[in-house]
């Protein structure tokens, strides 16, 4: 938007970021910086506020070297990123699979399935956790890495993302391939899917974060210590007796760093295909 | 039915299976369990399945619980959806305009994007800490007596309102910027060319081309905070005196906590079909007009 701005406007658009960007940023910095203090100074210089708040001093890595050594974080940590992981490259070829089917054949049932496709991620995921918590248990596999990672797996969006993407692959390249002796399965493989890279970031992105900020389905279904996931091992350091500040903030910033590390260089791509599948309904 | 077509449906369901099955089983089957399981009561003790008819929506009928939910549902939805749409535009509004630093500003406004709702929820229930918190020592220094925050039945709503907002306005802003980046320049220079005030050109021309997005972010965002729970399950759990005790928050402690599934289930049948009221009288309302 181009428009001719007198400085007391701009002065005026800086004011208004600047204080957004404070609102943003002053939680994740503080945090980070009070997790490098021991447990007893960590809210030092918030009341009476001072610059004291955020200054790492007297600095340790006793909180950072607690929250790795505990067991209930760890191995959530582990558990997180296996199925993470699982749920990235599962989801990624299942979905590019099915969005390939819908953009490039012509089947019997097309309509039906894909407004089942659509309606599906329309519908707010966690509405139907209690059910699905009781479909869960009838397969036998509460408390298993398996029920985190199949329900997220198979995933409406992603796959409605793909399907934009291959509709725009020209279908000349396609016969050409299928002329030349090519089977389906090595159309996608070797001509649809090396194209596809920005789709298959930002869709990596969107299946990573949804298992990284998993709340109320890990919740409900994961019992044991293995198959915990880190948002909900956040909790462990508060225990009877009071919280543990620091180790508890010294989580927050790892579960808030290894995300926004991913995110910053990629925002491009993850924008994309959240912003892209919205607007084109 | 011809060869060809036979030959390409199979093929094709070969490359659907994976995905679509797991929709249809994590997806869409559980709408149906969901409806048939609110007909049934669970005994906690024997655990055995009796049907009971409509007597689970009846006794929701009766349960004052579960209208206040309903209530405090309704008014959590009516006060947070129209400020984080507006907050998400105005942000939109501000790194779209040309001026020094919008790139770093950018850098800053998306960073929600990247915090977890659980650690948003940590980080703003220490600053709203009742007693010595930070907010309680700013509002001290200004001469304002410290507040109970989340200790209040009338505050409490309001600091979720904000929890959940931190992280809802970036969320939502980066569909408003797209679909500002989709207005074409010529337009605005030529409101420079004829001399139009940016404030009408606002309300003339911005907000009308970004109709069809705004109410998509509303219908998504309205459907996203019917389910907010995260932020009252860390910290209120649903207090005090009930004040933040949410439909989903209600059905998960009947469900989960009380192990009346059958209760649960008729509360998640209300709450998709509030939903769904709700969201058909969004498209009426702003619908008719413009899409």
């Amino acid at each position: 938007m181009i428009r001719r701005t007198t400085t007391l406007q701009h002065f005026l658009f800086h004011i208004l970021s600047i204080l957004f960007g404070l609102i943003f940023v002053v939680p994740i910095i503080w945090s980070l910086i009070a997790s490098f203090r021991p447990e007893n100074l960590v809210f030092a210089g918030l009341s009476p506020l001072s610059i004291k708040a955020l200054i790492p001093l007297p600095f340790t890595m006793k909180n950072f070297i607690g929250v790795f050594t505990n067991d209930v974080f760890s191995s959530a940590l582990v558990n997180t990123l296996v199925v993470a992981a699982v749920t990235v490259v599962c989801g990624v070829i299942i979905n590019a699979a099915a969005g390939f089917a819908f953009a490039t054949i012509n089947f019997v049932g097309k309509g039906i399935l894909f407004s089942i496709v659509l309606s599906s991620f329309l519908m707010p995921p966690d509405v139907l956790v209690i059910p699905t918590y009781n479909l869960v248990d009838s397969l036998g596999l509460i408390d298993t890495r398996i029920a985190l990672i199949l329900p997220v797996v198979g995933n409406g969006m992603v796959i409605f993302m793909f399907i934009q993407f291959f509709s725009q692959v020209p279908k000349a390249l396609r016969e050409a391939a299928l002329i030349d002796g090519a089977s389906s399965l090595q159309v996608l493989s070797k001509i649809y899917l090396p194209l596809t890279l920005p789709t298959m970031i930002g869709a990596s992105l969107i299946l990573f974060l949804a298992q990284w900020e998993a709340f109320l389905w890990p919740l409900v279904v994961s019992r044991s210590i293995e198959n915990g996931m880190i948002q909900i091992a956040l909790s462990t350091f508060t225990q009877q007796y009071g919280t543990l500040w620091g180790m508890k903030l010294a989580a927050a910033s790892l579960l808030c760093f290894i995300p926004l590390i991913l995110l910053m260089p990629l925002q491009r791509y993850y924008i994309a295909s959240v912003v892209g599948t919205a607007l084109k309904e | 039915m011809n060869n060809r077509l036979k030959r390409d449906s199979l093929k094709a369901y070969m490359f659907l299976f994976p995905a679509v099955g797991l929709i249809l089983l994590f997806k869409i089957y559980p709408i149906i369990i969901v409806f048939g399981e609110s007909f049934y009561k669970v005994s906690y003790l024997s655990g055995s399945k009796v049907f009971v008819g409509i007597n689970n929506y009846l006794d929701l009928f009766f349960d004052r619980s579960f209208w206040n939910s309903v209530w405090v549902t309704t008014k959590l939805n009516l006060l947070i959806n129209p400020i984080q749409v507006v907050i998400a535009v105005v942000m939109a509004l501000l790194i779209n305009m040309e001026f020094r630093g919008r790139l770093f500003y950018r850098l800053l406004f998306f960073i929600p994007l990247g915090v977890s709702l659980a650690v948003t929820t940590i980080y703003w229930s220490i600053f709203f800490r009742p007693g010595n918190g930070v907010m309680n020592y700013i509002l001290n220094s200004v001469g304002i007596p410290r507040q109970p925050f989340f200790n209040s039945p009338s505050q409490a709503l309001w600091i979720i309102i904000g929890i959940a907002s931190w992280k809802g306005c970036s969320f939502w802003m980066i569909f408003i910027l797209a679909g500002l980046k989709n207005i074409p320049r010529e337009i605005y220079e030529a409101c420079d060319v004829e001399g139009i005030e940016p404030i009408a050109s606002f309300f003339y021309i911005t907000l009308p081309l970004l109709a069809k997005t705004i109410l998509f972010v509303f219908v998504t965002d309205t459907a996203a905070n019917f389910m907010l729970f995260i932020p009252i399950f860390m910290i209120t759990k649903g207090g005090p005196d009930s004040s933040t005790n949410v439909l989903m928050h209600e059905a998960y402690r009947t469900a989960m906590l009380q192990g009346d599934m059958g209760h649960g289930m008729a509360m998640i049948v209300f709450l998709m079909l509030m939903l769904m009221t709700v969201v058909a009288i969004q498209f009426k309302v702003t619908g008719e007009r413009e899409i």
